[in-house]
């Protein structure tokens, strides 16, 4: 709620895949003549799952494998 | 190697394509006294895809300018000003922006920026997102 100026945030953290909605919501209550200039904005923020670091985890150490037996083989 | 790279160039665009949003968005007002009080949508996006926007009068506020976007208009699933402008008469008015068809996949985190720029004395402005 503000009386003035001023900016504020809030966090959710929703789990979920396929499609949302996302509303918001203006309420202005005025006592008289006068403007307001208000603003609202939403971003993500995409947190990986537990098998998705694992994933990738995994494909990094394949990579690294992978990179090292070429690099021996170029040596030999 | 280059059979690995063309692969994952693949799965890539592959990716970005099925992520492409339809999303929808709508611009809504609600008044004590106007409209029996009953919300009524003012804007949709028919001109350009994920965005609308609206300017007029609505009930003791005599000018509103109110601009709502989605994607693929913006790259967030919602970016909103809203300007008003009321008379002598003390009044509440509510505007809605929502955004439909947002698609969402895994886990994600929401983070609601809420601004209040400019306000008169004695007014209030209670900003909220869901």
């Amino acid at each position: 709620m503000f009386k003035g100026i001023g900016g504020d945030i809030d966090l959710a953290i929703v789990s979920h895949s396929g499609l949302i909605s996302v509303t918001g919501i203006y309420d202005l209550t005025s006592n008289g003549s006068g403007t307001a200039l208000s603003t609202l904005h939403v971003e993500t923020i995409q947190i990986p799952e537990p098998s998705s670091l694992f994933l990738l985890g995994a494909s990094l150490t394949m990579m690294g494998m992978f990179a090292h037996r070429l690099k021996a083989k170029s040596r030999a | 190697m280059r059979n690995v790279l063309t692969t994952t160039a693949v799965l890539v665009a592959g990716l970005s394509f099925a992520t492409q949003s339809n999303a929808e968005i709508f611009i809504g007002l609600q008044e004590t006294g106007v409209n029996g009080g009953v919300l009524k949508t003012m804007a949709t996006d028919t001109v350009i895809t994920g965005f609308a926007n609206f300017a007029g009068k609505y009930g003791v506020y005599t000018i509103n300018a109110i601009t709502a976007s989605t994607p693929p208009a913006s790259v967030d699933p919602l970016d909103s000003t809203a300007m008003n402008i009321s008379s002598a008469t003390p009044g509440e008015l509510k505007v809605f922006v929502s955004a439909t068809d947002v698609p969402l996949s895994g886990v994600t985190q929401f983070l609601s920026s809420l601004t209040s720029n400019t306000l008169p004395t004695g007014w209030t402005a209670h900003l909220s997102t869901y």
